[in-house]
């Protein structure tokens, strides 16, 4: 017997019962109110009249109750059904009394309707139909409005998915690039150390899920034409579709190529400082050579002042773009095979100077076995400017500095920069190599902005060496620093390129300004 | 650095200099310092008119500055290096200038002159050094 017929038969059922029982009622009544207790027959029959129209009134609101029972479930489960199963308890189908087992079952025929529609398994058009819901709109539709080039890749490095913005980047048909090696469609180059492939690999051996993102990522297109992105790419592993890593691109050629043809604030200010520099060392110059044998003891020594002011001033100028040239990751050595010892003295004759102006004077002191080293020449003149400068201002009364240059025990070139005066208090120590730092104690009688040891040490670790301190309160501070010899990066020499370039962490460095 | 002791070296007719430097009390230094040292200077203080006497006039050195009205170094650079420009300058040029490039234009920049100077970093006495060390 199938529901629908079950279901009948409990209506029939319950109807008859429901017409019945008020006729017998009625009819029982009137024989009571006439027979047994004697009343009249017309007041028997108005009251049994009565009884019978309250009897049927009662068994018809019964009735009604019980055969729209099911209706009104039918409702509640649709309306359960497509309100995506959130907002509405679901209907308890026990508590009705006709038709349980047919409703029971037309709900379960709603409820599996409504959850096709809502997961779209074919994402064949016909399922816009019900397009109005935000659950039914398929992540393929998404990934297409998606301005931006979306790749997926599985751990093949074979591309599982592109969406519309990425194949028309490529210029193929999806079905043309799909199941290709990613490295053929996109030829991506990095600027820094850690590519998207590098990335990958580590990510692959260390992690479930990972993201990462770049900046200035070109994809070469050819030898004349490229495109400047920013890039982010996520990977997860074991994932069941298959795609193992996204890889979403950003075109940023645009705003990267405008910024490639400005000139930075940096270096404009720093250009703007050096002009009136220039003219100012210029004619102290001027002044020295053509007055100077007519000048006083004093005003010789105001000169000697002047001009040792305006060196260091030009120093610092070149400090600040440097240590901008660092943050900003354009800063590059070239090094070249050179003779240390000869810069070495030509750095403390530029010195010489301005020690004697402050009442100090250097020893010098070159061992005579040292190889040519491997040195980006204005760079490291800039360390021993900087190591001196700090000396001398750190001084005190003491007027001594002393310089030796050694070979050490590991064949690598150690200067030492050493001064007798107030010495490195401990809890300074720490951030020493740090920038704008400077000894607290000292602050009230001591300049500078703690640009110099920050660059120092920038610079002799771009040359492949170390740079460390020595210091005793009251007693002084040793600074020394490693180079290294010639032959020992040799190998590094690029075919065909006059020097090794290295980087504080990638390029070409300042003003080659002796260039022979 | 110090000066040459060698007055024997200095040519028997003057080497000439065109100064194209905007910087007028620059030039001026400049000038006085290589005129005493025996050269011949002619200054400009315009890019357009730098590059017609750069073509026009033979000098043996060419001092460049980079940020200069109506036309800038680099351009004036690419002009005189130009392959069409017959018959090529041999003048040295050197770049004077206190502007420092970002590294791939100087990299291009110093492909093409003969030297790159910061002229914070020189005296004018120190510049003529320089000269005087260029082989020709």
């Amino acid at each position: 017997m199938d529901y629908i017929t079950k279901f009948k038969r409990q209506v029939a059922m319950r109807s008859f019962f429901g017409i019945l029982l008020p006729i017998f009622f009625t009819v029982a009544s009137w024989i009571l109110l006439h027979k047994i207790i004697g009343l009249s027959v017309l007041l028997a029959t108005i009251i049994t009249a009565i009884i019978g129209v309250i009897f049927t009134l009662i068994s018809t609101s019964i009735l009604v109750r019980m055969s729209t029972e099911p209706v009104e479930m039918l409702e509640s489960v649709i309306s359960f059904a497509a309100h995506g199963n959130r907002d509405i308890q679901q209907p308890n189908l026990d508590n009705l009394r006709l038709g349980r087992e047919l409703i029971t079952a037309q709900s379960h025929q709603i409820y599996d309707l409504a959850s096709k529609n809502s997961i779209p398994a074919s994402t064949s058009q016909t399922s816009t139909a019900v397009s109005a819901q935000p659950s039914s709109i398929s992540s393929e539709s998404v990934l297409n409005a998606i301005a931006t080039p979306i790749f997926g890749i599985d751990s093949a490095q074979n591309i599982t998915m592109v969406n519309s913005a990425a194949s028309s980047f490529v210029g193929k048909k999806p079905e043309d690039i799909i199941g290709k090696p990613i490295y053929d469609c996109l030829n991506l180059s990095f600027q820094g150390e850690d590519s998207y492939s590098d990335w990958l690999t580590n990510a692959k051996t260390t992690s479930i899920t990972a993201t990462r993102s770049w900046n200035r990522v070109r994809h070469v297109i050819d030898a004349d034409n490229s495109k400047q992105f920013d890039m982010v790419a996520s990977f997860s592993s074991g994932n069941q579709s298959g795609t193992e890593s996204m890889i979403a691109l950003f075109d940023k050629t645009d705003t990267y190529h405008q910024d490639d043809q400005e000139v930075s604030f940096v270096a404009l200010a720093v250009h703007e400082l050096r002009t009136p520099l220039t003219i100012m060392r210029g004619y102290i110059e001027v002044f020295e050579d053509e007055l100077g044998p007519t000048l006083t003891p004093e005003l010789t020594e105001f000169m000697h002042k002047m001009h040792a002011s305006a060196q260091q001033l030009a120093a610092f100028v070149s400090n600040i773009l440097n240590v901008a040239r660092i943050e900003e990751d354009q800063l590059a050595l070239k090094l070249r095979s050179e003779n240390w010892s000869d810069i070495l003295k030509t750095a403390v004759d530029d010195l010489e100077l301005r020690a004697r102006v402050h009442g100090k004077h250097i020893e010098l002191h070159i061992a005579e076995n040292l190889p040519p080293i491997a040195a980006d020449r204005i760079s490291i003149h800039e360390v021993i400017n900087n190591l001196v400068d700090n000396a001398i201002k750190y001084s005190s009364k003491a007027e001594k500095i002393v310089i030796n240059s050694q070979l050490n025990a590991n064949g690598l070139v150690e200067t030492s920069v050493q001064d007798f005066g107030v010495g490195i208090p401990e809890s300074v120590m720490p951030q020493l190599f740090q920038k704008f730092h400077r000894s607290h104690k000292s602050s009230v009688q001591v300049g500078g902005t703690g640009l110099g040891l920050f660059l120092s040490k920038a610079l002799v670790t771009a040359h492949g060496g170390n740079i460390w301190v020595r210091s005793k309160e009251g007693e002084g501070s040793i600074f020394t620093f490693t180079l290294l010899p010639y032959d020992q990066v040799s190998s590094e020499q690029v075919e065909g390129e006059d020097g090794i370039i290295r980087g504080a962490h990638g390029w070409i460095k300042n003003h080659s300004l002796y260039r022979n | 650095m110090e000066p040459s002791q060698q007055p024997t070296s200095a040519p028997a007719t003057p080497k000439r200099v065109l100064c194209i430097e905007d910087e007028r009390f620059i030039s001026d230094l400049y000038t006085r310092a290589l005129t005493n040292a025996g050269y011949e200077v002619l200054v400009v203080d315009d890019g357009e008119l730098g590059l017609h006497h750069a073509l026009t006039g033979k000098f043996d050195i060419i001092l460049l500055d980079i940020m200069l009205p109506t036309m800038n170094g680099v351009d004036l650079l690419y002009r005189i290096k130009d392959s069409t420009v017959q018959p090529p300058i041999t003048g040295k040029i050197i770049i004077t200038t206190n502007l420092d490039q970002k590294e791939d234009v100087r990299e291009k920049v110093e492909e093409l002159a003969d030297g790159y100077l910061i002229k914070a970093e020189i005296t004018p006495r120190e510049l003529v050094t320089y000269l005087q060390q260029l082989q020709f």
